[in-house]
């Protein structure tokens, strides 16, 4: 009897422990593996930091030539000391692991389709998508292109043998807490990994098309109202450069093959860029700065995420001294300054993601039309290693276009992210870091391809200067727009515009740069490209830029901070006007025409307008939005529908199709402010309700911004979780200041105290004032140092 | 007397072996001493229970000032001053079934241990 007990204890025993041992699923709700994540030894706990505790350490390691020493500032900022560029790498490899581990996992993970291999079934549609987008097939042909430049890819071995050297010596009980929550493991880091990074860059930025729709919409509202509805140019807008431009025009004359499409596809099924994305930067000369030297200014605009998406970090060899931001996974200094020169980017909107349609000529779509022979599609098999699943399989065809990417569309993906490096790409953020005049800086972002950025800089000898650097489609006119026919080599890209040719300015009179994804260029530009193209930010920065004839550095921190939207200016200029008397009495008109147009969290007049204005849009392309539930059909810009207001009359578009009477312009604007006055007074920051997610989505390493004004088209670009990812402003001179501020920590780690401490700073508006510090003793106070020797 | 000092033994072999071996050592740890000091089930299953959930629960203040707890007190939406009682009640469980087991199974007649 006793036996038989200790038989049946001992079994709730194992069972406890294989429960506490293994993640579990309980009704939909995930479980942690308990034991791992809560014992003291090697669970969360081991997580903790104190900050009082902080000490420095010494590594060892056969890849640096001299010894290296990493300070960290009392903001937890690496400065790294190295005798050499390599050494130096190694270091940023080293402390951005140290730092970000588990972030520079998953978001590799992301583009290479290998989620569902750690987070299990629920993320295999997501990886699927991933891998027939070719990303994987893109980082690839990026490492490929990168072995022609041994010499440079010693820059990413270095960053990557750092890196390495952490994950070796970092025992389970010290994995980040993300990894105890998911139960896996890091693994070893590849140069690979970093072209995965630039691929899902390329896809955040350079991941726009509206093809299916673009084509729905011509066969459905013929090339007239089509024109009507999708302009590709905005009149108003203040392209980033002026020209002249000083090229032979060598754009086709032809007009592209405008090819319709039968398909009917929802919008839902489409892979869709995140709306949102964008950036500004602008830098004034030195006649127009107040401190008699070039300030330069940017700030990102992304998804907001924990950790957040910047690390930064200052880099000092023999050669140079620079501090800045980087994204985790790649060598060099993305957006900085150092001693001489201030660099940053935007994003360019330039469609570079275009669908030809194949023509099969079997059953099995192996064999396609091309260029008057049949051709072979190479077949891929793609293998997941879906954790608690096994192996799954999938077949993707490659086109001579690129990848097959939905198999019930025959259309094959010519993207720029597919296309073997020319260039070795990852320099521009290495070399960048150690120019000290512009025409350097100018060989040292040629390099760069995709996604193509306007890269704008300043220096202390007063040079200002922007480009697009990126490999830039010669097209068409109007190619790319829709699906193009795909049977032909002529249907594709006739190659790449010169970078020299590439828009850009230097020393312009006007004595500014700038740019705010707006075109890139004016009409004059003998080159066709279309994209998608922010309509009011340029706009806005290139009117208070020319309003005045000095800034300091204060008028630019209100710049990055105003949440002025000139949509609402010119929607309501036109809008307010046509109200009857008894709309133009009530309370919320009365409102909005006191209303100084600026998106504050604490003012209600945003929500109205929002409300008011989205009505009235919709209304107005009702033949648009109400067909969008059977077929997929672009959303027409709203600068359109504001253009339209202040210059159409009458339009057969005013008119309503589900009501029986023809509405005018003025019965339409009165009824949508009608139909959508809000009876509940909520302030903007309420409705908007901002939050920065952690990667994992977990509410328990979120924060929940609930009062933030911004909106997309305001140079506060903050959306709900899109916004403002990094902030800064660069006073050039003898010794550089730089102001900064970003929403989140340096930390990767929720436990640690520099996880979202900065955050509160950057919601204020405000900014961390620092100085480069090209020697150690510049470092007043230091949390802790670890050195880097090479001890045989 | 006996019981006190297999709990004080207890505490300091999980937390001495808990620095190197993996957190469920103290599965094997308990039986091994439920079966060889003749504890009763009741006292196998208690002591067990108590000297696991005290290692764990100081091993838990020694290493966390409260940042951690904050953070899972968040994850398992409970007070955060509860979660070191959460995970010692887990380790408990686990050494309180194996310490019960080991000494129900442990041979009655036989007298390991002087006393």
């Amino acid at each position: 009897m006793r036996k038989y007990l200790g038989l049946i204890t001992l079994s709730i025993g194992l069972v406890l422990l294989y429960f506490l041992q293994k993640p579990h699923t309980v009704s939909g709700n995930p479980i942690p593996p308990l034991g791992k994540l809560l014992n003291p030894y090697s669970g969360a706990w081991q997580n903790a930091e104190d900050p009082s505790q902080y000490t420095s350490f010494n590594l060892n390691s056969n890849q640096v030539k001299e010894d290296v020493k990493i300070v960290f500032d009392d903001r937890m900022v690496p400065h790294i000391y190295a005798q050499n560029l390599q050494d130096a790498l190694f270091a940023q490899g080293y402390v951005e692991a140290y730092h970000r581990l588990f972030q520079m996992d998953i978001s590799t993970r992301s583009p290479d389709g290998r989620l569902s291999e750690v987070l299990g079934e629920k993320l295999l549609d997501y990886d699927k998508k991933q891998r027939r987008l070719g990303l994987g097939y893109a980082a690839d042909n990026a490492v490929k292109g990168w072995s022609k430049f041994s010499d440079q890819l010693k820059n990413v071995e270095s960053y990557t043998a750092g890196v390495n050297h952490f994950i070796t010596n970092l025992k389970p009980k010290d994995y980040p807490i993300e990894y105890k929550l998911l139960d896996f493991e890091p693994t070893e880091w590849t140069n690979r990994h970093s072209a995965l990074l630039l691929k899902a860059m390329t896809q955040t930025l350079a991941g726009y098309e509206e093809d299916i729709e673009m084509s729905n919409a011509y066969r459905i509202f013929g090339a007239e109202d089509f024109n009507l509805i999708y302009p590709d140019r905005n009149p108003k807008d203040t392209a980033v450069t002026q020209g002249p431009y000083d090229v032979a025009n060598t754009s086709y004359q032809t007009h592209a093959a405008l090819l319709q499409t039968e398909l009917n596809l929802p919008s839902t099924s489409r892979p869709r860029s995140p709306d949102g994305v964008g950036s500004n930067n602008w830098a004034i000369s030195s006649s127009k700065s107040a401190t008699g030297k070039p300030i330069l200014a940017n700030d990102p605009h992304l998804g907001l995420s924990l950790p957040s998406t910047w690390y930064e970090i200052a880099i000092t060899t023999p050669e140079f001294s620079a501090q800045g931001v980087t994204l985790l996974g790649m060598p060099g200094i993305m957006i900085g300054f150092n001693e001489h020169i201030a660099w940053g980017e935007t994003n360019v909107g330039h469609d570079m993601m275009d669908y030809h349609h194949i023509q099969w000529t079997n059953e099995k779509k192996t064999k396609y039309h091309f260029d008057s022979s049949i051709v072979d599609a190479d077949i891929k098999i793609e293998s997941f290693q879906v954790k608690g699943l096994g192996e799954v399989l999938d077949t993707v065809r490659y086109t001579h276009w690129g990848p097959i990417v939905e198999d019930a569309t025959d259309l094959a993906l010519r993207w720029i992210a597919h296309d073997p490096a020319p260039t070795p790409e990852f320099m521009a953020f290495v070399d960048g870091m150690a120019c000290n005049n512009y025409d350097d800086y100018l060989k040292a972002t040629a390099v760069f391809n995709s996604p193509a950025q306007n890269f704008i800089y300043a220096d202390n000898k007063g040079e200002i200067g922007i480009r697009v650097n990126g490999a830039l489609p010669i097209k068409k006119h109007r190619q790319g727009v829709m699906i193009s026919p795909g049977t032909s080599s002529d249907d594709g890209w006739k190659g790449f515009i010169l970078r020299e040719n590439n828009p850009q300015e230097r020393n312009p009179t006007k004595g500014f740069v700038s740019s705010c994804n707006q075109y890139s260029a004016n009409e004059d530009y003998p080159f066709y490209y279309n994209g998608n193209f922010e309509p009011y930010r340029g706009r806005m920065t290139n009117r208070l830029l020319s309003s005045r004839d000095s800034f300091n550095v204060t008028d630019f921190k209100a710049m990055q901070n105003s949440n002025y939207s000139i949509l609402a200016e010119e929607a309501l200029a036109v809008m307010l006007p046509l109200l009857d008397s008894s709309n133009s009495l009530h309370p919320q008109a009365l409102g909005l025409r006191s209303w100084n147009f600026e998106y504050n969290a604490s003012s209600i007049y945003p929500v109205w307008f929002d409300h008011w204005f989205k009505t009235f849009h919709e209304m107005l392309w009702d033949e648009v939005y109400t067909k969008q539930t059977d077929v997929a059909l672009p959303a027409p810009d709203v600068w359109v529908t504001v253009n339209m207001v202040e210059s159409v009359e009458r339009s057969k578009f005013y008119d309503i199709e589900a009501t029986p009477n023809i509405e005018t312009l003025q019965e339409l604007v009165n009824k949508s402010f009608a139909t959508s006055l809000l009876p509940e007074p909520a302030t903007f920051g309420e409705v908007k309700n901002a939050q920065i997610l952690h990667l994992t989505k977990l509410p328990a390493f979120s924060e929940n911004l609930l009062l933030l004004g911004g909106t997309k088209h305001s140079l506060n670009a903050m959306q709900q979780t899109f916004g403002p990812s990094w902030r800064m402003i660069v006073e050039l001179g003898d010794t550089p200041e730089a102001h900064v501020t970003y929403p989140g920590g340096q930390s990767g780690n929720p436990a640690s105290p520099f996880y979202k401490n900065r955050i509160a700073t950057w919601a204020s508006g405000n900014y961390d004032h620092i100085l480069l510090a090209p020697k150690e003793s510049d470092i007043k106070t230091a949390l802790f140092s670890i050195t880097v020797s090479n001890e045989k | 007397m006996k019981n006190s000092l297999v709990y004080l033994l207890l505490i300091v072999c999980t937390i001495a072996l808990s620095l190197f071996l993996p957190w469920w050592i103290i599965a094997p740890l308990t039986f091994v001493f439920a079966y060889f000091s003749k504890l009763t089930p009741a006292s196998g299953f208690l002591i067990s229970f108590g000297a696991i959930a005290l290692a764990w629960l100081l091993s838990i203040y020694f290493v966390d000032t409260g940042a951690v707890n904050i953070l899972l007190g968040k994850l398992f939406k409970v007070n955060a001053f509860f979660t070191p009682f959460i995970a010692a009640l887990l380790g408990g469980l686990v050494a309180g079934f194996f310490g019960w087991s080991g000494a129900l199974l442990a041979p009655k007649k036989k007298n390991w241990v002087n006393g």
